[in-house]
């Protein structure tokens, strides 16, 4: 099972791993990596959260919908099914 | 005596008359194909954005500059020097002496009007990946396609060209390809489908359901003379690959025609009666040009009558294939090059074994279809496969992909930093919310 489209605005994730090497991956793809690395990459800005019209997502509102979603995830519990 | 020197005399100058008429259309064909150039900018200027064009034009502009300088050096060699075993050729690198025994009487004329090909291919990829690709792998790619990827399937189809004792072992087969719809233009689409793949979709190309989200193009006018520059520039690419001025060139020409036409229209009344009118003059303008890459692999042994039925089946299959690349795979074409390119491009090369009269062919109607169906596949895994070996490599190297930023305000040719925002949160805000994540 993975993150359904319609629990968040979030629909990819951008990740700088150089001046010219972008990734776009899945939010789910995102929320698949360790925690720490999660933390690292938001901390050294190097990941943007972007909407279904290729939009950038404030990054603030894009981790609090994901505290949101995970939160929604774990009162359902659900949230390991959606994180395989 | 008198009389026999005079035959003499006149003979010779008739055979150099000749000479100079087939050197002279060869030429003229290569310039018609180099304007395709023109055509192929001014069609993926307006099919793509409008914050895009600038980087898209100039894209066309490396395709030429490096296509001419790497092809000239080593690819050039690799496609008609003499063969290695039908398989590669191994002379004729840095050309400067172009009267070796045996080879084409034309020389520069003859190299001009390959290269004019060669930059077609390499086209076909910078239009299908624009938007997102970075400069430097654009680049790479280029010269790769240049260097090894085009040259040496060519030498399997067209290494007897240049010297026509070569062995080329899909020519030896019997494959018959006569101005590259599967060496040019399926090179060209199975490169791009195997960057695509890697590259994946440009940002905001899909909704929440994974639906297909039109994407306003920069301007159908514009697209439109594209399409009409690369018609035109068509009658030089097939016309020309007789690369001698007979009476067979009118009857190519006009059979590009037909097909071209035949496949615009059937592409557009396909689109309006059974797909909604849904991308509709993307469809029409795209049909046109399947339908001129379909033809190409046999305008000089088809009829009329069987040109347009190939550029008529063109339409069709490529709007459905235009359908299923988008909707279904999600691969994000940005000027619909595959179906173009490839789809119709693997129809065209088909169609020799079905439609062409029998006794134009080599082998057995059935051999042949066999034969055209190896050359098909060959060319797609040797395409492909080195195409997404190149793009994989460079995806975990340079990268692919420009920013998000980039992609949503035009690509720069060369790199540019970004500013950081002055309203981003801190750290200490971040580490909370990153907390409550995990």
């Amino acid at each position: 099972m993975n993150i359904s489209n319609n629990d968040t605005n979030i629909a990819q994730v951008a990740i700088k791993n150089s001046e010219t090497d972008y990734q776009i991956i899945t939010l789910h793809e995102f929320l698949k990596k360790g925690s720490s690395e999660r933390t690292s990459l938001v901390l050294g800005k190097k990941a943007e959260f972007i909407d279904f019209e290729g939009n950038k997502i404030n990054l603030l509102e894009a981790l609090k919908s994901i505290t949101e979603l995970i939160k929604k995830l774990r009162s359902e519990g659900t949230l390991v099914d959606s994180m395989r | 005596m008198q009389q026999l020197e005079n035959e003499t005399t006149a003979n010779s100058l008739i055979s150099s008359l000749d000479f100079s008429i087939d050197a002279l259309w060869v030429l003229i064909a290569a310039a018609l194909v180099f304007l395709m150039q023109a055509g192929f900018k001014s069609l993926e200027v307006g099919m793509v954005r409008r914050h895009q064009v600038a980087a898209v034009a100039m894209k066309n502009m490396v395709d030429w500059t490096v296509g001419s300088i790497i092809f000239f050096i080593v690819g050039f060699g690799l496609m008609f020097g003499h063969s290695l075993e039908g398989f590669l050729g191994t002379d004729l690198f840095l050309p400067s002496n172009w009267n070796a025994e045996g080879s084409h009487p034309l020389g520069p004329v003859f190299f001009m009007f390959q290269l004019a090909f060669v930059g077609t291919a390499i086209t076909i990829v910078s239009g299908s990946m624009s938007e997102r690709t970075g400069f430097i792998p654009y680049l790479t790619a280029s010269v790769i396609i240049a260097l090894v990827i085009y040259p040496v399937f060519g030498h399997w189809v067209w290494g007897n060209l240049f010297f026509e004792d070569n062995a080329a072992w899909l020519a030896d087969l019997g494959f018959i390809d006569f101005a590259g719809a599967t060496v040019v233009h399926s090179v060209g689409a199975w490169v791009s489908l195997a960057g695509l793949k890697l590259l994946g979709p440009r940002l905001g190309r899909y909704d929440h359901a994974g639906n297909l989200r039109e994407f306003e193009p920069n301007s159908i006018p514009m697209a439109v003379m594209g399409v009409f520059i690369l018609w035109f520039g068509w009658w030089g690419f097939n016309g020309g690959s007789t690369l001698a001025f007979g009476t067979d060139v009118g009857v190519i020409i006009l059979n590009t025609n037909l097909a071209g036409a035949a496949a615009a229209l059937v592409a557009y009344l396909h689109s309006f009666v059974f797909q909604n009118k849904a991308n509709i003059y993307e469809k029409m303008l795209g049909g046109a040009l399947g339908g001129l890459v379909a033809i190409t692999a046999s305008p000089h042994i088809q009829t009329p009558l069987t040109s347009l039925a190939i550029g008529a089946i063109a339409g069709v299959i490529h709007n459905l294939s235009f359908d299923m690349l988008t909707k279904k795979w999600k691969i994000d074409d940005a000027v619909g090059a595959i179906p173009v390119h490839g789809f119709c491009g693997i129809f065209g090369t088909l169609a020799v074994a079905l439609f062409a009269p029998a006794e134009t062919l080599p082998n057995g109607r059935l051999t042949q279809f066999g034969v055209q169906l190896i050359g098909v596949v060959t060319c797609f895994i040797w395409a492909g496969g080195i195409g997404y070996a190149m793009f994989y490599l460079l995806k975990k190297t340079v990268g692919l992909r420009v920013s998000p930023d980039e992609e949503r305000k035009g690509i720069m040719l060369y790199h540019v930093k970004e500013e950081e925002s002055e309203s981003d949160p801190s750290d200490e805000e971040l580490l909370e919310l990153m907390k409550e994540m995990n």
